[in-house]
């Protein structure tokens, strides 16, 4: 019923990993660090790679395994959101301070904030052509739906960006 | 400022290209590495989709963590392809499905006397329950745990590999890696955590180590892990160990249950162990402040579940009846003291725990009860999709629910063969693939009694006009399945007009009498999910349920939500395989904010080239995680309108009057008031005829919220239209005048704000009017529509 661990270990599935950790590690990091901060970053990066390390069959090849590191970014960081959100309660609870956390207020008007104010969704779309720089195709390839469905989106989203840019400004 | 926002927003990149830093590379081995150990197996790839469950899982509160079972994970490092052994997968006997498991495991807190063991509760992924905990003790306490008052550690270090194998006669078998016999520090606590970890899961006694295969036996005393060939050489072992080999390890005065930071419902019930002199413990429940709430002195009673009672001052039980009453959830601690002689305090547990009011405690909801609903399913088909080996269509349960019946059933069979006579709803049979039923139209229920287990039903002579075999046997099949979904019944016997019958149509299809569902296995799909039903509702974890024959048994399956992001993917093993139907059964824990329509895919891996073939896929309605409402039945949406309805002149005092009656009707979702608004001739809905009030309460259920478009368009501006017969209507929101969308008044589309945004805008423009929610009411007070769409 037991069995001790083999002490050779499959080494071109390790290379590979290694070859996709030293090329993408940046992209992945910077993708986490616009989103989460530089302090959390390095950890969700990290937990990007694990998956990708136990998924690795299913990591495609050439460029298109950065799209399919992105997406489980995306995951990754909607999960620790929702951790980090749920953990506020928790300590308000704790506390019993009854305290409702208040975003960090950003200078009004600028297009930050008003990035703020949009749909996750918008923001997404926005923040992966401006700061990924990906283009419709790739775009889609991250957040699961066609290149034309992407542009369409990203068309959307730069108008209600431009709306809310207005509104915020006094 | 004057710049396109979006090219402002790319030059406010956070983290710019030229700032990203270089890859870590010892982070990559560390990621293998460490992978390797939780997972007790060494191979990336193990189980496609597994990956994407541990997306889902980390951001649970309770976190989860998947591990492989020892006789599931395949061990082949000769192969150098990485792409071996996954067909090893399948189940070894003894083994059941993968699930979320809810177990405790044991870690160490530093509390006066000594630092001493304490449980802590976990929801994990694995096979079996000591699966399930180990890797939960292995991943050690959660940050919360860590930085928590108590703090909690673990002795077990970050490199150690611990590999669970079978339960037999109440003894768990466990592998080690070397460091458990290196002497090091903290190996015994290690130990202890560990087999006080398996002894917490039911039927767990004892503990047999074995280190790299060898088996060892732990020294009574010194509590060092040596070689059974050793055993000799000590004065005492422990073979197999037991809690009472670590006893050591245990504070004075512990609390078991609830673990540390759990829930405690009050009034509870709180049990312990301790070794406190006079068999009598201390214990108190304090707000988060430290503030005492109740307190008392109890009596533990000598011996405990791994020893009989050795003598005075030995080790004891104890439990407390909590009496105290909460209005709200809220933090607080739990306190146990052990006493020396006299009143001194030799040993305190405090640990934190979350005080809940129990259900039936807390405030009188303030909405009236809702009709309670039942859920049911009826057997539909649906059409092949292209991905089936055997050619379609398939067998599909429907979900039902008798909350749209306006008047409250008691004969729920009864109930259940009218909803399946009236066939598939609108949405179904609009369905890719669509859904439909084999029984023709027309067909009625003459009568139904069920006695001894047979099912005696008599249907009208339509049921048995038209179609061919297929059609007879499907609609037979439809019966059969339906009816024997109910305990009650296993069979099912068939009266046409009155008359027994076995033999059906003109092809003359035969049928057993009684007739069961396995006569007509052949027109289910290769992975039939048979719970939850098309469209039916989910919480988490959701339990999946069906039969499969497939390959090896390994079915396959995902979850997705409303956009499709797949939640969670794996497998399970049905009990059957490769030729053979077996069923199979998994709880997949999911975490969503919203309730919302998802899926349940499940699928066979195609044996040749792992592609899915012979897939299902059932829309399902999805319960939030962190919402108390399980189901949308409470809901009423109408409450939730934030516009009144506000008093109009221009209107008559007819129409104004059926207005109002209907807005505050809608508001509290009073289905009495609005049933008797309702006159025969009442639109409501293209495509449906029968009963309003249900319809409304079904789609109330399904989350459509059409309460709250009544209010809310009730209290939009209206405009008036001729009838054509000599009548004036009254029509809510103006906007459904207009021939148009351009047409419409910008003051017309910002009153539709309350039910419809700019996505909505968008769409009415493209289809060249507004298709939202409308009412009508003439000018004689009679209300005439209240309908979605143009």
């Amino acid at each position: 019923m037991t069995r001790s661990r083999p002490a050779t270990y499959v080494t071109p599935t390790e290379d590979r990993f290694r070859a996709l950790f030293a090329r993408h590690y940046p992209a992945v990091y910077g993708y986490a660090a616009r989103r989460v901060g530089a302090s959390d970053a390095e950890d969700v990066a990290g937990e990007v790679f694990t998956i990708a390390w136990r998924r690795l069959r299913s990591v495609p090849d050439g460029d298109e395994s950065l799209l399919w590191l992105y997406g489980v970014a995306r995951r990754v960081v909607a999960n620790s959101e929702r951790a980090r959100r749920r953990r506020e309660r928790l300590d308000a609870l704790v506390a019993r301070a009854g305290v409702p956390v208040v975003p960090a207020a950003d200078a009004g008007g600028s297009v930050l904030s008003a990035l703020d104010d949009l749909s996750e969704a918008d923001k997404e779309i926005l923040c992966l052509a401006a700061w990924e720089g990906l283009g419709p195709g790739e775009m889609g390839a991250v957040v699961g739906c066609s290149a034309n469905a992407a542009a369409v989106r990203l068309h959307r989203a730069r108008r209600r960006l431009a709306e809310a840019l207005e509104g915020d400004t006094p | 400022m004057n710049r396109d926002p979006f090219d402002q927003l790319r030059d406010r990149n956070p983290v710019p290209e030229r700032e990203l830093p270089s890859a870590p590379m010892a982070q990559a081995e560390r990621i293998m590495e460490t992978d390797r150990r939780t997972r007790g197996f060494h191979r990336p790839g193990w189980a496609y989709g597994i990956a994407a469950a541990v997306v889902a899982l980390v951001a649970g509160g309770a976190w989860m963590l998947w591990i492989g079972s020892d006789d599931q994970a395949p061990v082949a490092a000769s192969s150098t392809d990485g792409t071996e052994a996954d067909a090893q997968l399948s189940a070894a006997s003894g083994t059941t499905a993968m699930q979320a498991r809810t177990v405790v495991a044991y870690f160490l807190v530093d509390q006066e006397p000594r630092q001493s063991l304490i449980p802590a509760s976990r929801t994990a992924m694995g096979t079996s329950d000591a699966e399930a905990a180990v890797a939960s003790l292995l991943h050690g306490p959660t940050r919360e745990e860590g930085e928590g008052e108590p703090r909690l550690i673990t002795a077990m270090p970050p490199d150690a590999t611990v590999v669970v194998g079978a339960v037999e006669g109440g003894v768990a078998a466990v592998d080690l890696s070397p460091w458990f016999t290196s002497g090091a520090d903290g190996a015994a606590d290690a130990l202890a955590q560990l087999v006080f970890t398996l002894t917490r899961v039911a039927d767990v006694t004892g503990v047999a180590f074995t280190v790299e295969g060898e088996p060892h036996v732990v020294v009574a005393g010194t509590l060092a892990l040596v070689p059974r060939t050793e055993r000799d050489s000590h004065p005492h072992v422990d073979d197999p160990a037991t809690r009472q080999t670590f006893e050591a390890a245990l504070s004075p005065a512990m609390i078991e249950d609830p673990p540390y930071g759990d829930v405690l419902v009050l009034p509870g019930t709180v049990t312990g162990v301790a070794n406190s002199v006079g068999n009598r413990v201390g214990f108190a429940v304090t707000d988060a402040g430290g503030n005492v709430l109740w307190s008392t002195d109890a009596p533990a009673a000598c011996g405990t579940t791994w020893s009989e009672c050795r003598g005075d001052g030995d080790w004891s039980t104890w439990a407390v009846e909590v009496p105290v009453i909460v209005d709200t959830a809220q933090a607080g601690y739990l306190v146990a003291s052990a006493y020396g002689s006299g009143v001194a305090v030799i040993g305190e547990r405090r640990q934190p725990v979350i005080l809940q009011p129990s259900a039936g405690v807390t405030t009188v909801p303030s909405t009236p009860e809702p009709p309670t609903a039942t859920e049911v399913a009826v057997y539909l088909f649906v059409e092949d999709d292209g991905t089936q080996v055997a050619p379609g269509p398939y067998l599909v349960p429907a979900m039902r629910t008798t909350a749209v019946l306006s008047a409250p059933t008691t004969d729920i069979v009864r109930a259940t063969v009218e909803f399946l006579l009236a066939g598939p709803t609108p949405g179904e049979s609009g369905a890719s693939p669509a859904v439909s039923s084999a029984i023709p139209e027309g067909t009625e229920l003459l009568g139904l009694e069920v006695d001894g287990g047979i099912a005696a039903i008599d249907l009208s002579v339509e049921f048995v006009s038209g179609g061919g075999s297929l059609s007879m046997s499907g609609r037979l099949a439809q019966v059969v399945f339906t009816l024997t979904q109910f305990d009650e019944i296993d069979g099912v016997r068939f009266l046409i007009d009155g008359v027994p019958t076995t033999v059906f149509g003109g092809e003359g299809v035969l049928v057993d009498d009684p007739a069961t569902g396995s006569e007509f296995e052949g027109l289910l799909p290769a992975v039939f999910i048979q719970y939850p039903p098309y469209g039916g509702v989910a919480s988490s974890p959701a339990v999946v349920r069906g039969t499969a024959n497939v390959f090896e048994g390994t079915v396959s399956l995902a979850l997705a939500d409303a956009e499709g992001l797949v939640l969670w993917e794996g497998f399970a093993t049905a009990s059957c395989g490769t030729g053979c139907r077996g069923g199979f059964e998994i709880h997949i824990p999911y975490e969503i904010e919203t309730a919302q329509m998802g899926s349940i895919t499940a699928w066979e891996a195609s044996a040749q080239d792992g592609r899915p073939t012979n897939v299902r896929r059932h829309p399902v309605w999805l319960a939030p995680t962190d919402g108390s409402a399980v189901t949308t039945a409470t809901a009423c949406s109408g409450a939730e309108a934030t516009s009144e309805a506000a008093r109009d002149p221009s209107l008559p005092a007819e129409v104004a009057s059926t207005r109002s009656r209907l807005w505050e009707a809608a508001a509290l979702c009073d289905w009495d008031t609005l049933a008797g608004a309702v006159d025969g001739d009442l639109s409501y809905s293209f495509g449906e005829s029968g009963d309003p009030i249900g319809y409304w309460i079904g789609l109330e259920v399904a989350g459509a919220r059409p309460m709250l478009a009544l209010a809310e368009m009730l209290a939009a501006p209206h405009a008036t239209m001729d009838a054509g017969d000599g009548r004036m209507i009254y029509v809510w929101p103006s906007a459904a005048s207009y021939p148009s969308w351009d047409a419409v008044p910008e003051a017309a589309r910002e009153a539709l704000r309350p039910l419809y945004g700019d996505d909505a805008f968008e769409d009415f423009a493209a289809f060249g009017a507004y298709a939202g929610y409308r009412v009508g009411i003439a000018d004689t007070g009679e209300w005439l529509f209240f309908v979605a769409g143009d």
